[in-house]
């Protein structure tokens, strides 16, 4: 019989295949007994009945609306604590099985919301003949920038915004004409990979627009989200010369990791970062405009 | 660990044998831990005989010492040369990860490897320099293979891995196997105390129930349910 005491064996957060939801997923050995409950707006608490196989260690998603979850024993029950970065309502879907699984879906609207039919400019920093930076095995900075770039559009394009491409892939037009954005846009994203000749050289970078209000707080946002994220070392955040030129428009120069170094270039052959880089400065950007940043 | 040759499994009640899978998610496991303690805790009231606990290769690697830095590896000319020719997206593609490669198995095989693996490529077969310089040397997890804290370090492939599925089955009377998998389907079992089940837990790996990001389940419970 003992195999039918409810146990926790694994929980984990997660974003939807489509994007509309945060998902909190919870597993168990057999079906469980639950409740959920928001004690107050942007705090969420699920009491388990079961008992917990699994390491109860907190979990820290910052995906836009779950911000943390901590799990904890509480008599006979587990109790997750959910911290949110959004004030939204959850439901609960039960799905039997082996796992059993309880999913705690946290609609995603508010992204949805703010990014809906804004323009969004793209600028992967290299493209056609011009490769960039080269790691020491063999990945180029070009096709790191496309894949980031790749993975701000796919985000992008599920919270209904509109994206422009400063080029094409084969294309390498020069900074005056990629710069040359609609004035209708909301903010620009240079993409590029650090390089230096001193392969012991690592971190995350982002320049900022001087001329464009608020863009260095913004800079400092989008630089922690990212750092903590991927795990990288800060390397340096300073005002861009070329992003000036945009004059007031919102604009970062995005250097998540240093190509040149054995570690991060070795990070970037797996495609969850490019996405974590994506998402993270994406929640890091409506996080700004939410607070009091302004939209040019 | 010699594979068997295929055999009818059949479970006794005469169905074929299947299992579900359960991760289990861990604390992150560090160098110096009892990894056959770790399977017991996580696993107790969870699995139990007929069941299978799989562990990751690379944490059972971890908790015996085998995440180097590769800051303390000294890669020689051979090394250096060697490291330019394998896959890029695979192992021992960076100098020091062949430099360990060299420590573990000596310079004669792996220049073995390198004679098969040339010849391999004049008849477009591949693999052939793990099966001459040593199928562990497929298990090595270059920087970056793994997940944080370790992502800056070479994990080597685990010592006896036999040695500890046995003790692993005698502290909790569950089978128990260590296996390689990655997101690509490809599941590598390095040992198992029952070999007639591992048509049944290569299959039931296949999806990668590890997970390959932060998900921090190196434990799986296959749970049998034929």
């Amino acid at each position: 019989m003992q195999a039918l005491i409810p146990r926790l064996t694994n929980y984990n957060v997660r974003i939807s295949p489509g994007g509309e939801f945060s998902l909190l997923v919870v597993e168990s050995l057999s079906p469980f007994k639950w409740n959920f409950s928001c004690p107050q707006p942007g705090l969420a608490r699920l009491e388990v009945q079961a008992l917990a196989n699994m390491f109860l260690g907190p979990l820290e998603p910052e995906d836009g609306i779950i911000k943390r979850t901590e799990a904890f024993l509480q008599g006979e029950k587990v109790v997750f604590q959910i911290e949110l970065e959004e004030p939204v309502e959850a439901v609960g879907e039960e799905h039997p099985g082996l796992p059993f699984r309880l999913v705690l879906k946290f609609p995603r609207y508010p992204l949805q919301r703010f990014y809906r039919d804004k323009i969004i400019v793209l600028d992967p920093g290299h493209g056609g003949g011009d490769g960039g930076w080269r790691g020491p095995v063999n990945l180029w900075e070009r096709d790191m920038a496309w894949r980031t770039a790749m993975a701000f559009a796919k985000i992008l394009e599920n919270l209904g915004a509109r994206v422009e491409w400063t080029r094409g892939p084969e294309e390498n037009p020069p900074w005056e004409k990629r710069s040359a954005v609609t004035r209708e846009a909301v903010c620009f994203l240079s993409l590029h990979y650090y390089g230096d000749n001193d392969p012991a050289v690592r971190g995350t970078r982002v320049l900022y627009n001087p001329r464009s209000p608020g863009n260095r707080e913004l800079a400092q946002r989008v630089l922690e989200r990212i750092i903590r994220k991927v795990k990288t070392p800060f390397r340096e955040m300073a005002p861009d010369a070329e992003l000036a030129g945009l004059g007031n428009l919102t604009a970062l120069r995005l250097e998540p990791a240093t190509i040149t170094n054995w570690v991060e270039e070795g990070m970037l052959r797996n495609p969850y970062f490019h996405q974590k880089v994506a998402l993270a400065t994406l929640t890091a950007i409506k996080e700004h405009f939410k607070e009091g940043g302004v939209v040019e | 660990m010699n594979k068997p040759v295929s055999l009818p499994l059949r479970s006794p009640a005469s169905g074929p044998i299947s299992f579900a899978p359960l991760p289990v998610r861990t604390h992150v496991i560090r160098e110096g831990e009892d990894i056959v303690e770790i399977a017991q805790k996580y696993t107790e009231g969870i699995a139990v005989s007929g069941d299978v606990i799989c562990l990751a290769e690379t944490v059972v690697a971890i908790s015996q010492g085998r995440a180097i830095l590769p800051e303390k590896i000294r890669p020689g000319w051979l090394a250096r040369f060697l490291s330019r020719f394998p896959g890029k997206d695979g192992s021992l593609a960076t100098p020091p990860a062949m430099q360990l490669a060299i420590e573990e198995v000596g310079v004669p095989r792996i220049l073995a490897g390198c004679a098969a693996a040339a010849v391999g490529k004049l008849l477009r077969k591949r693999g052939w320099f793990y099966i001459v310089a040593g199928r562990e040397l497929a298990q090595i997890d270059d920087i970056a293979g793994t997940m944080y804290p370790y992502e800056r370090h070479i994990i080597l492939g685990p010592k006896k891995p036999e040695e500890v599925v046995r003790s692993i089955k005698g502290a909790t009377g569950v089978d128990a196997a260590i296996a390689d998998v990655n997101d690509m389907g490809c599941v590598d079992i390095l040992a198992i105390t029952n070999l007639r089940l591992i048509p049944a837990v290569e299959k039931a790996l296949k999806a990668n129930p590890f997970g390959n990001e932060d998900e921090q389940t190196p434990i799986v419970v296959l749970k049998r349910v034929d």
